[in-house]
């Protein structure tokens, strides 16, 4: 039987201040949850590996706590990144235009990088401040010639479709 | 160009760690204490011959960056902040900066723990700051559309500016006001679910409603089939009456023509409207009580619009004689004789606006 081949793939996190990166790399890798709002500076990098049928990925995740000012997201931190998870927060609007933003960015430094795109905070659909036609009408602005850009609803807090996320930009990686 | 030896010697002496590669990125001498630094684990004692990209992820991606780098005045990578779980025991942040020097790299870890501890700091106080600005401007224009929708938008407006608070009681002002109600509203209430009578009665107060806003009328209150709106408060509108009897002859005609259009689908029954108006004094202001108040007008003015409206016929608007007066030069009516209304004890004068 022959095995699956390892790929090594580093991924960004990407999007405004307080949107739950560090939260969903949390839920992801170490599968845990902390409601405390702690503000992250510089990166933070974690690994985990994510099993597919045709390869399984270790994934080297960037938080990237620079990117909590748009000034102060540096070229270093997206060299060489090949997907990138774009995230805004479901219930603060103004975060939804950073999803192009970001998108953007990443695609500046690497054209073909694949991008998943992310309303977290589901959770808390009282304070639900986008609609889905919010959120359709900006994952359309986050499409290129190469690929649609897909985007979920997720919760780091309750674990909703945080694998999902990973397990999505991981197959598109692996397509790629 | 400084003595590489010298650069070390200055580099140990200010306890930041160090390499120096050659083209190739791979290290050929470096600082005791770089090797706790790197990324894999458990650390080897010594990294003398590794790759840069072998000992730290965050060069990953970036080796195209670090050779062209080598003829480069400037750092040709910098990462500030890099989180490490444990930095001499504890939590910490190094950050690595590559610059090229003499035909190789030369890369410099500093500890900036404290930097960053204090950067973090102040991003978890701005960004808490500015979360709860957010969270603020979220519950203010909420207010703000909660206080549009229950109040007249002139009020509210009136409301927002002030630094007091409101008070019970008014002013007494010269105002015209306008009572607009269905015809055969009992009928109707009565053969219809009640919600299609909400339907059909928001349908029709959305015609009335903005053509009245659009002549700067106040409209405090809604009463079952009957709408109540003021002019000439809070604002000062010197053309109060013209403007209550101008928006009364388009509500007309907009209800009129809906009508047409609905029963033209063949979709209702005619709803037809009779609207009164009168122009007089009045107490305007705040009524009710201390937990609960509503901005509305008080007198004999308000109570005569009100039976004129009740005494109008099918789509007419009746005019009481203040009203007439201060509009006959713009509007064309016609008196309808001296008109006993309900609860009154003498008959007055009442006219109507034809257009």
């Amino acid at each position: 039987m022959s095995e699956t081949p390892e790929m090594q793939k580093k991924i960004c996190m990407l999007g405004a201040f307080a949107v739950g990166k560090t939260s969903l790399v949390r839920r992801f890798v170490e599968g845990r949850f902390d409601d405390r709002y702690l503000s992250s500076i510089g990166v933070k990098i974690s690994r985990k590996s994510v099993v597919l049928t045709q390869a399984t990925l270790n994934l080297i995740v960037w938080d990237l706590a620079g990117s909590e000012d748009y000034n102060g997201l540096q070229a270093s931190y997206l060299q060489g990144a090949l997907g990138g998870i774009v995230i805004c927060d479901f219930t603060r609007a103004d975060t939804l235009r950073s999803w192009e933003y970001y998108t953007c960015r990443l695609r500046q430094v690497n054209p073909s990088a694949r991008v998943v795109l992310v309303a977290n905070k589901a959770d808390l659909v009282e304070a639900r401040a986008l609609s889905d036609d919010d959120l359709h009408r900006a994952s359309a602005l986050c499409d290129d010639a190469i690929s649609v850009a897909p985007y979920f609803l997720s919760s780091a807090k309750t674990g909703e479709n945080v694998e999902a996320v990973f397990q999505r930009l991981a197959r598109l990686l692996v397509s790629a | 160009m400084p003595d590489p030896s010298l650069v070390s010697a200055v580099l140990r002496y200010q306890g930041i760690e160090y390499a120096w590669c050659d083209a190739d990125r791979r290290i050929r001498e470096h600082s005791p204490g770089l090797p706790r630094l790197v990324s894999i684990q458990p650390a080897p004692s010594a990294v003398t011959g590794w790759r840069l990209e072998e000992l730290f992820d965050e060069f990953m991606g970036a080796e195209a960056s670090l050779s062209e780098g080598m003829c480069a005045s400037e750092p040709c990578f910098r990462l500030a902040h890099i989180y490490r779980e444990n930095l001499g025991g504890q939590p910490g942040y190094l950050t690595i900066t590559v610059v090229g020097y003499l035909s190789g790299l030369l890369m410099i870890v500093s500890n900036t723990s404290r930097e960053a501890d204090t950067t973090r700091r102040l991003m978890q106080q701005r960004n808490e700051v500015m979360l709860l600005q957010d969270r603020l401007n979220s519950v203010n224009q909420r207010l703000d559309y909660l206080l549009h929708h229950f109040v007249p938008a002139s009020v509210a407006r009136q409301l927002m500016a002030r630094s007091d608070l409101p008070q019970l009681g008014g002013e007494r002002r010269t105002v015209s006001v306008l009572f607009a109600d269905v015809r055969g509203y009992t009928l109707l209430a009565e053969t219809l679910e009640p919600e299609e009578v909400m339907n059909v009665l928001n349908r029709r107060f959305q015609v009335a409603g903005s053509l009245i806003a659009e002549y700067g009328g106040s409209i405090n209150q809604y009463a079952g089939d009957q709408i109540m709106s003021i002019f000439n408060a809070p604002d000062d509108q010197p053309d109060h009456a013209l403007r209550a009897a101008s928006a009364a002859l388009d509500t007309r005609a907009a209800l009129l023509e809906l009508d047409r259009h609905l029963v033209g689908d063949g979709q209702v029954n005619p709803v037809p409207f009779g609207i009164g108006i009168n122009t007089g004094p009045a107490v305007v202001g705040y009524l009710g009580f201390e937990d609960r108040f509503d901005y509305t007008a008080i007198g004999d003015t308000v109570n005569v619009a009100a039976r004129l409206s009740g005494a109008a016929n099918a789509n007419e608007v009746l005019m009481g004689p203040q009203t007439y007066e201060a509009v006959r030069e713009f509007i064309q009516a016609q008196p309808v004789g001296p008109v006993q209304l309900k609860g009154r004890a003498g008959p007055i004068m009442a006219y109507q606006a034809l257009g």
